[in-house]
């Protein structure tokens, strides 16, 4: 398509535009290019690496219980002495009030919603968690 | 000459639910491949290229019209014996390195092709210790390429395999694909990746044009473009007949079952929240404090809670996980049957609910000092994992029923009810209220914990084991149902 005497004159003007301007503004996109690049690329680092982060936090979590759990067993293997100090005080389960276990069964669950459907974690060690927390409170209601 | 045909589509029609009516996606379809036949499908976006590769690898079943995979229905596991399959949408298992991975796709098909042979032919040899989940965009694709040449395949069924690759990668593949078509595998291929053009131009037999339906759709939905290669069918059927005879073997089962459950045993010993759980729930009844004249029961029934959450987790919850992953769709493409995949997942449920029950066993004895023989225990135990049979199969049944990445929270919600309706919790007026527990099945399992550990029960038995028996039969059909509703509207 033949080119009209307006466009002409504006292909001119370009022309005639100072070559260090035009050096100048591709320097700066070359920048904002090579900046834009290397946010991508940490962004990308950075998702890489969160989930082996939490992995890593997890498997560490583990083991800390473990040996916790290990050590407990070890030290008191024949003595009287209780992980959790509300043992002393042991009421019989046929003692605790229907208000008592309905609350136990509340806290319980309620943990276990939370953990699975509001933190999205597993059903196992959410189970495991409110387990737990039902226990402390059907021991001290 | 219906033998050669390795793909047939006879008028088939596929329409989905959306809204408040049918929107149909194909509509009368017509479509063969041939041996040999490099075919490329296109057209453009919605116009229903991923719903017909689905409805040829048995992924969906059509509305009406029939579909035949190496001359069987694609629903039956040996007609993809020898197809290799690249999806759009799948990832592979994310405890499980690369080699393991392949060894176990292997498993499935009847004449593999040896490990070091296809890392070589993919490029993968250096990351064959590496995780799956550490390789980037287009060291995957090529994983997944390697997938689908692992059974030695004789038609290969590939769903945009170059997106995603890098310039070496893009390479790599054509030079695989010039490879295939040197042994003249048959390829179908879908692209919309402007690149392939040129490779596509020298190599591929066919194209096909697949129109998008709409409202001023008038005439044919499929269109076939002219013949881009010389291709001759007398030639191809003299050299490929005698070598299928002599490759195509009896699928060994056992071997891909073995191996399948081998898989899940790794997964599982690398899944440290799954570990983590198992060894707080056991560690509790060690750890909790209980009153000595109430031991035996706190026992039991923590067991009981442990064993549900464990086969409803276990089970269901990783049939949901590979679900939402797009790995089952994959297996699906594989001549791995349902059978083996669920027999495979149940018998490794069956393996930590046993390593779960002697944990917490040996624990509650060893530091509690509860008294129980080695028959009683025995006997606690069988009943223990017979009873919870029915609720493993519901949650097999909602794993395929609802949202997968929806399953924990629903499986969460189900042990609430479970406990709800155990008969253990004291619940509120009316007395209605209290006689509805006697139809849940969970009552019906905690009374027979209770009968027998020998505590206090109604002494029902037979009752209680028919109500878990009908609803397994129940759940199964739940499950059966849900399953083949999930081929339909994948």
């Amino acid at each position: 398509m033949p080119s009209t005497p307006n466009d002409a004159s504006q292909s001119a003007d370009l022309v005639q535009q100072p070559s260090d301007a035009l050096l100048d503004q591709a320097r700066e996109r070359e920048g904002d290019l090579a900046r834009d690049l290397e946010a991508e690329d940490l962004k990308v680092t950075l998702t890489s690496r969160l989930p082996s982060f939490r992995l890593s936090r997890l498997i560490l979590g583990g083991l800390l219980l473990l040996g916790i759990v290990a050590t407990f067993f070890l030290l008191t293997k024949g003595s009287e002495f209780c992980f959790l100090s509300t043992c002393n005080d042991i009421q019989p389960a046929t003692q605790s009030t229907e208000a008592g276990q309905f609350w136990a069964f509340t806290g319980g669950t309620s943990t276990l919603v939370v953990l699975t459907i509001f933190m999205g974690v597993s059903l196992l060690p959410a189970t495991g968690l409110s387990t737990v927390i039902w226990y402390l409170m059907h021991l001290s209601l | 000459m219906s033998s050669l045909n390795l793909v047939e589509v006879l008028q088939v029609s596929k329409s989905f639910y959306k809204g408040f009516g049918w929107k149909p996606i194909l509509k009368d379809i017509d479509f063969t491949i041939c041996e040999g036949e490099f075919v490329i499908l296109r057209g453009e976006n919605g116009a229903g290229k991923s719903t017909l590769l689905s409805l040829i690898m048995g992924l969906l079943q059509p509305s009406s019209g029939e579909i035949k995979l190496m001359n069987l229905s694609p629903q039956l596991p040996e007609s993809k014996n020898r197809v290799g399959v690249v999806l759009q949408e799948a990832n592979v298992p994310k405890n499980l390195k690369v080699r393991e991975l392949i060894q176990l796709v292997q498993s499935y098909y009847p004449s593999p092709v040896p490990t070091e042979e296809i890392l070589k032919k993919v490029n993968l040899q250096e990351m064959q210790d590496a995780w799956t989940t550490s390789l980037s965009g287009g060291q995957k694709q090529r994983l997944y390429f390697a997938l689908a040449l692992v059974g030695n395949p004789e038609l290969l069924i590939l769903d945009e395999p170059t997106r995603n690759l890098d310039e070496k990668g893009y390479e790599e593949f054509w030079t695989q694909i010039k490879s295939c078509r040197d042994q003249e595998v048959t390829i179908l291929m879908v692209t919309n990746n402007q690149s392939d053009w040129r490779e596509i131009d020298q190599l591929s037999t066919r194209t096909v044009n697949l129109q998008k339906i709409s409202e001023e759709f008038e005439g044919r939905q499929l269109v076939e473009v002219t013949s881009l290669t010389e291709f001759s069918l007398e030639q191809n059927r003299a050299t490929n007949t005698s070598e299928k005879s002599s490759v195509l073997q009896a699928q060994n089962t056992s071997y891909a079952l073995q191996e399948q459950i081998w898989a899940e045993m790794l997964q599982l010993l690398r899944t440290p929240g799954f570990l983590f759980g198992i060894f707080l729930l056991a560690g509790l009844t060690a750890i909790l404090p209980y009153p000595v004249e109430s031991a035996k029961q706190t026992l039991v029934y923590l067991s009981g809670v442990i064993l549900l959450t464990v086969a409803i987790d276990r089970l269901g919850g990783r049939v949901a996980f590979e679900r939402a992953e797009g790995w089952l769709k994959f297996l699906r493409t594989t001549p791995l049957s349902p059978t083996t995949y669920i027999t495979a997942k149940i018998l490794t449920t069956l393996a930590v609910c046993a390593f779960s029950l002697m944990s917490i066993f040996i624990l509650a004895i060893w530091k509690n000092g509860v008294q129980i023989n080695s028959s009683e225990l025995l006997f606690i135990s069988l009943s223990l994992i017979l009873g919870v049979i029915p609720f493993a199969i519901l949650g097999l049944g909602l794993s395929y029923l609802i949202d997968p990445k929806s399953y924990n929270s629903i499986s969460a919600v189900t042990i609430i009810i479970g406990l709800l309706t155990c008969g253990s919790i004291p619940l509120p007026k009316p007395q209605l209220s209290q006689d509805l527990v006697a139809f849940s099945p969970f009552y019906h399992y905690r009374q027979l914990m209770a009968w027998s550990a020998g505590l206090d029960h109604d002494g029902q038995l037979w009752l209680h084991l028919l109500w878990l028996l009908w609803s397994s039969i129940t759940f199964g059909f739940l499950a059966i149902w849900a399953y083949k509703r999930d081929q339909v509207v994948l």
